[in-house]
Order: C-alpha cells, then sequence, then structure tokens
C-alpha cells in the first residue's frame, strides 16, 4: 500500500488546489473586468474602460466604476459613459451561466463626453455628417451653367424626350396610315362608275339586276377605302389630343426649370438644402441621441447572431437545465435604474426586463422617463418598449419635451461659418418604432425665443449668417431612418426655402449672367423640337382636312342609290301592267 | 525541449511501466475535459497521491488538450444528445437536483460528452500505454541513449534538474 501512496503528493494536492482557488477569488475582481471589457468591446467595435471593479458574495454582486464606451465614430469621445454600475445577480441561474440580475443600478450616465485619450476603435465607423458636406460652403464650388444642365434632372430634356418620342411614334403610324388611303384619281374613278350606273337607263330587268350586282361591288370597294379614310382621321385624332398636352409641357418645361435651377446659380443649392442639417443637425442630432439611446442598450444585444451562438455552442458546449431555471433567458435585469446625467441634471429612466430572449419571458422591455419641472425643462416623458427575436428588433418609442431651455450652443464652428445659440426654447414631441431591425419615425423640434448669433465669410454664408442671426422662431422637423446600430436622422425646416428667396435677391453681377445664360439655354433646348413638331403638327392638321372631304365624298357615293331606278322601273312595269288589265276589262 | 527531456527520465527510469501508463491515461482524460470541475481535482488527487508518473502525466495532458480543438464539437455532440434524450431526463432531473450533481457539472454538454468519451477510452489508452513503455525500454532504450540529440540532453541543465527532483 505504502508503495501506491505518495504522501508529499497530499500536501501538493491541497498546495495546488488551494493555489488555483486562490488565483480565482483574489484576482475574482480582475477576471470580472477582462470579461465584461471583452464583452464590451467585441459588441461596440471600440475601446472600454473600466476604472475598478468590485464584488460581494452574499448576496452576490458586482459593481463596476469609471465605464467609458468609445464611440467607433469619433474615438475621442464616449459613447456613453458611467460613474457607476451596481449589480444584484442571482447566484443558482450563474451556475448555469445564466446572467438574472435582480437589480440594476447605473448612475452618471453621460453621452459624448471627451476622452482623456483617443480610444482604439476595431472596427471603422461612418464618416461624420460635417465632413461630408464640409465643402458645400465654399462658393469655388459653384458649378457652371453647362455643368448644372448636364447634371440636373430637366424637366425641359424629359418634356422633348418625351415629346419627340410621342411624335416619331405617331408621325409613323399617320404616314403609313395616310400611304394607305385611296388617291384623288380613285375617288374620281369611283365617282364617274356611281354616275354611270345610277344614271344609266335600264330596258329590261335582267340588265338592272346585273347593274344592280355590279354597284354593289363598287359599293364594297368604297366602303373598304372609306373604313381606310376614317382610321386614318382616328389616328390623327388621337396623335392631336396625345401631342397637345405633351407640347403644353414641353413650353411650361424651361420656365419651370429655370425656377428651380436659379438656386444653384444663387448659391449652391445644396449648402442651401442643408443649412438645417449643417446649423443644428449636429446638436440635433446629439438630442436625438439621448431621445433613442434606448436603441443604442437594444443593439449591442442582437451582435450575437444565432448562428454564431450555436458555432459556439457546438464547440465550447451548453448548459442544459432540468428545473425552472431552464425557463430563464441567458441575461434578464428585472428591473434597473438608470439616471443620465445631462448639465448637472439628472434625468432617471425606469427600465423592466432587459433581455434579448423575450419570448422566453413573454413580454417586452418597456422603458419609461417621466421627469417633471426641472431648472432645465418644463417636462419631459418618454416611453418605450422593445422586443428581440430572430427577426431582430420590434420597437416603439414616443417621447414629449417642453421647454428646455437653452443657452450658449455652439451650433457651427467652421472657417467659412460659425454659428451659436445665445438662448432659446426648445419643445420637441415624435415618435419611432423599428421593425425587423429597421427604424422609421418622424420628430420635430420647436426652437422659440431665440437668439442666434452667425457669421460667415464670404458672399454665401455671409447672407446664411444674416439670415440665421434675424430668426426668432424655428421649426425642424425630423424623419428617422436606417438600420438599428446605424440610426439615419434628416433634418428640414423652412430655413431652406427662406435661404433660397434671400440668395436670389443679393445675386452678383456674375450670378446675374449666369442665369440669363441659363434661361437662354433652357429655351434654346426646346425651340428645335418645338418648331420641327409645330411644322408636322400643321401638316397632319391639312391630311385631317382632306382626309375630311374625301369622307363626305364617298359618303354620298354611298349614299347614292341604285334602288331609286330598280323603283322608278317597278313603277313603270306597274302602270304598264294596270294599262293592259283596264284595257282587257273594259273592252 | 523541456517535455522530451521529461518524458526521457520517465521512460528511462525504474518507474513502472503501470505508473507511466496510468500518467498518460490521467492526462488524456484531463487534456480532454473541461479544466475547472470537480472531475480535475479527482483527476489531480489520484495523481499526487498516488505513485503516477508526473512527466507522462502533463505530457499527456498537454497533448490531449491540442486534439480538443477537433474533438470538442464532437464531444459536445455527445454530452447534447445525452442530455437531451427523453428517456434519460428523470435521472438527469434527480442528478441534477442533488449537490453532487451540481458540483459534477454533468450538465454541460461538453462536460459530459467529453468526461464519457474520455473514460471509454481511458482502459484502451492504460494498455496501449503500458505497452508501448515495455516495448520501449526492451527494444529502443539503448538504442535511443546512443543517440546524439539524447546525450546532449541528459547532459542539460533542466534533465539534471529533472534527474534531481526525481531522486
Amino acid at each position: 500500500m505504502q508503495k501506491l501512496i505518495r504522501w508529499p503528493g497530499l500536501i501538493a494536492f491541497f498546495v495546488v488546489t488551494g493555489l488555483i482557488a486562490a488565483i480565482l477569488i483574489v484576482f475574482l475582481d480582475f477576471w470580472i473586468k477582462l470579461a465584461a471589457i471583452k464583452s464590451l468591446e467585441s459588441t461596440t467595435g471600440a475601446e472600454v474602460n473600466i476604472a475598478q471593479v468590485s464584488h460581494t458574495f452574499s448576496p452576490f454582486g458586482v459593481s463596476l466604476t469609471g465605464v467609458q464606451l468609445t464611440d467607433p465614430a469619433t474615438p475621442s469621445q464616449n459613447q456613453v459613459q458611467a460613474d457607476e454600475i451596481t449589480a444584484q445577480i442571482e447566484l443558482t441561474p450563474l451556475l448555469l451561466r445564466k446572467v438574472i440580475i435582480d437589480d440594476l443600478t447605473v448612475s452618471g450616465v453621460q453621452f459624448a463626453q471627451l476622452r482623456e485619450s483617443e480610444g482604439a476603435v476595431y472596427r471603422t465607423a461612418k464618416a461624420a455628417i460635417k465632413e461630408e458636406l464640409q465643402q458645400a460652403f465654399d462658393p469655388k464650388n459653384l458649378p457652371s451653367v453647362d455643368e448644372i444642365l448636364a447634371k440636373s434632372p430637366l424637366k425641359t430634356t424629359k418634356a422633348v424626350e418625351e415629346t419627340q418620342a410621342a411624335y416619331k411614334k405617331h408621325s409613323e403610324i399617320l404616314k403609313q396610315k395616310y400611304a394607305e388611303l385611296p388617291s384623288k384619281d380613285a375617288l374620281e374613278n369611283y365617282k364617274k362608275r356611281v354616275e354611270a350606273i345610277t344614271n344609266m337607263d335600264y330596258k329590261n330587268p335582267l340588265e338592272l339586276a346585273k347593274a344592280k350586282e355590279e354597284f354593289d361591288a363598287l359599293r364594297a370597294e368604297i366602303k373598304a377605302d372609306k373604313a381606310k379614310i376614317t382610321e386614318f382621321k382616328d389616328a390623327a385624332s388621337d396623335a392631336k389630343n396625345d401631342m397637345a398636352p405633351r407640347l403644353a409641357e414641353l413650353k411650361a418645361a424651361p420656365g419651370d426649370d429655370y425656377a428651380q435651377l436659379q438656386g444653384l446659380i444663387a448659391g449652391d443649392e445644396g449648402a442651401i438644402k442643408d443649412v438645417t442639417t449643417m446649423v443644428f443637425g449636429e446638436k440635433a442630432g446629439e438630442f436625438s441621441q439621448y431621445v433613442l439611446s434606448a436603441y443604442d442598450l437594444a443593439a449591442p444585444m442582437l451582435a450575437k447572431s444565432k448562428e454564431e451562438q450555436a458555432e459556439e455552442e457546438a464547440y465550447n458546449g451548453r448548459w442544459v437545465a432540468f428545473d425552472d431555471t431552464a425557463a430563464l433567458p441567458d441575461f434578464l435585469v428585472r428591473n434597473a435604474d438608470v439616471s443620465v446625467t445631462w448639465r448637472n441634471e439628472s434625468v432617471l429612466s425606469v427600465w423592466h426586463d432587459i433581455t434579448n430572449e423575450h419570448e422566453k419571458i413573454g413580454r417586452p422591455t418597456i422603458f419609461k422617463v417621466d421627469s417633471s419641472a426641472s431648472s432645465l425643462w418644463q417636462s419631459l416623458k418618454l416611453n418605450g418598449d422593445f422586443w428581440l427575436n430572430d427577426a431582430g428588433v420590434k420597437a416603439n418609442q414616443d417621447w414629449n419635451l417642453r421647454g428646455l431651455a437653452l443657452s450658449d450652443v455652439s451650433l457651427l464652428n467652421q472657417e467659412k461659418l460659425s454659428s451659436t445659440l445665445l438662448k432659446g426654447l426648445l419643445s420637441s414631441s415624435g415618435r419611432a418604432s423599428i421593425d425587423k431591425n429597421v427604424i422609421s419615425g418622424t420628430g420635430n423640434a420647436a426652437l422659440s425665443q431665440l437668439d442666434l448669433s452667425a457669421t460667415g465669410s464670404n458672399n454665401l454664408t455671409n447672407v446664411i449668417a444674416e439670415t440665421l442671426s434675424g430668426l426668432s422662431n424655428l421649426t425642424i422637423n425630423t424623419d428617422i431612418g436606417g438600420i438599428l446600430g446605424d440610426m439615419d436622422l434628416s433634418f428640414s425646416s423652412d430655413l431652406d426655402k427662406q435661404l433660397a428667396k434671400v440668395m436670389l435677391n443679393n445675386l452678383t453681377g456674375d450670378q446675374s449672367s449666369k442665369l440669363s445664360e441659363l434661361k437662354h439655354k433652357l429655351n434654346a433646348k426646346i425651340e428645335g423640337p418645338l418648331g420641327a413638331t409645330d411644322s408636322e403638327m400643321s401638316q397632319w392638321l391639312d391630311w385631317e382636312k382632306l382626309a375630311d372631304g374625301d369622307l363626305s365624298s364617298m359618303q354620298s357615293m354611298l349614299d347614292s342609290k341604285l334602288n331609286s331606278v330598280v323603283d322608278k322601273k317597278k313603277e313603270e312595269l306597274t302602270d304598264k301592267l294596270k294599262d293592259k288589265l283596264k284595257g282587257k276589262l273594259f273592252n | 525541449m523541456q517535455l522530451l527531456a521529461k518524458l526521457l527520465k520517465a521512460l528511462n527510469s525504474d518507474d513502472s511501466p503501470w505508473q507511466l501508463a496510468f500518467g498518460v491515461m490521467l492526462g488524456m482524460i484531463m487534456g480532454l475535459t473541461p479544466f475547472l470541475g470537480l472531475h480535475s481535482i479527482i483527476i489531480l488527487f489520484i495523481v499526487l497521491f498516488l505513485r503516477v508518473n508526473l512527466s507522462t502525466f502533463l505530457l499527456a495532458y498537454a497533448l490531449f488538450s491540442g486534439l480538443t480543438l477537433m474533438l470538442n464539437p464532437m464531444m459536445a455532440s455527445i454530452g447534447e444528445s445525452l442530455l437531451t434524450s427523453a428517456n434519460l431526463t428523470s435521472m438527469w432531473t434527480s442528478l441534477y437536483n442533488s449537490t453532487f450533481g451540481q458540483l459534477t457539472q454533468f450538465y454541460h454538454t461538453l462536460t459530459l460528452g467529453s468526461l464519457l468519451f474520455s473514460l471509454i477510452l481511458a482502459p484502451f489508452i492504460l494498455i496501449i500505454s503500458k505497452i508501448l513503455v515495455v516495448q520501449y525500454r526492451v527494444r529502443f532504450m539503448q538504442w535511443v541513449n546512443k543517440l546524439k540529440l539524447v546525450q546532449f540532453l541528459k547532459s542539460s541543465r533542466i534533465y539534471q534538474i529533472y534527474q534531481t527532483l526525481g531522486e
């Protein structure tokens, strides 16, 4: 027996197992930190920092302090950061690797905050709107009239093309049908033949019957030719009806195009069109980010597809439960209080049932913000829910913000145009929904009691700056689109129209001559087709008149009756018969 | 180099072929199954408390751990089919409700599958290892010891340390 046992080995066993247990327990905070960072980085695609992690065994809980998630689109900023996250985790499901959090508290959540140092990005992000549109303010980029005409989808070009195509179609049909019409000689011949038959004095019934047969054949010939003339007339009428509105459209098209394109000459229409986005987009986008930040929470939950999960389970195995915990999802936060800090004001949001397996719990995740008057706003209400399944996300959200006081908000700070909102009141309401990861929704932001300061550095931006400075109210409409994780916001307001008008009233000499050139070139585009079509149309009208004449003459030929001759002969024969009878009776 | 030195030392030692073979077998079980679990503690206890050859245990552990890259999906599917079998549900449920059952982590597909797979393989590995060790000692030991590489290894510092530890 002694040969089999190694007594020092027993000591070694306790030392080794004790050491492993000690390493696991002593460095538990470190393992949790590593696991949390790895998991968050794989979902956000950018550096994640956690300053400190601590845990308690009874009740089992974890606390993360100083959590920062780098924004992959702007690595110098955090997409979101939190001062502290504490979670009370149920221990039994944890043995099955199911994270069931009874109470989660997230405090000091802030969005778009500057980082101490730029965070690493593992997945490339979309370029910022500002960079994409930065060149638009440069008046050097104003296109020439020819470039505008070449690039713009002109009504004139479309009308010319459509008119020419319609004209070609009708012209071919009419020419073909015109060629098939009976000649003048043929009509004259018909006339002579009809006269010959109808004017002849028939001596006996046989001759008359033969003449009738001949006349019927002639009538059939005339009828066939008449049908051809009728067809031509119908085709001419169709052509006229079709071409008339097209020609009217063609005549009006240069005027419409001119109205549309003059903005391009007056300034860069792209710049004018996007002034709302340029000036207010960044801040409005930032604000929308707050309002729609719930979806930022939902997006990472979808990061791991069912396929990926199945692949991982096939390699690493999975935990099978044989009790009530089987029905639990892998991750569930029953109740959560998330406190977002904005301008030293704390907004509390209450969440229930945060999970990525809603089908297992049979209800959606719901969240709610109901903040009464604060030093910054009169009221803020936000309600939403989301449900994740294999098809993606299904979610609804609405918000209503009243009287948010804004002051000293730098809207735009570029070389050519800078703008600051000195003070104003913002009210916003809207609704967004997600179906199968596709986001749709609308919102509006009404800015009132506005005091804006803006400065430009060239003709174009000076006009924009002047218009902005004069604004006292503005309503910005927001269209929410895109897909989850890549939300697309577009902004519009009547500011764009206001600017276009102002621009047209501030034209330089060069711009005025460009406008004249534009008008001239647009009119030139329709001159050729319009002239050619007009002359062809008058020819069609002439043909139609001729066909009208031929048609009435043919009709009169068809109307002439051989029957009258037959009737006359019948009467003559009747009279003769009567005379004969009278002679026999009275003699 | 270290692994080769360990193997040479073990093969050339006076340990019985069974000691070496048990080392290989237990190393195989430890290598194929997930590291954290009750089974690992039991194996570690057997290896350290009983006179199982540690060198062959560590070598087999390293070798079979590498093989899990290929074998894991197959072993996990064995566990999956057993744990989801309707006939066995009542047995798994009663085991699940016992402390011992919870500690074994049998309800993890890979743990159950790999443990079962390695236990089935164990007697074969044990016998084959024993035969190979005996055959090595009879046929190849002297020839191998004459190889320049082996002589170099034997003169190396690492081998000296193992030699000392073994005494």
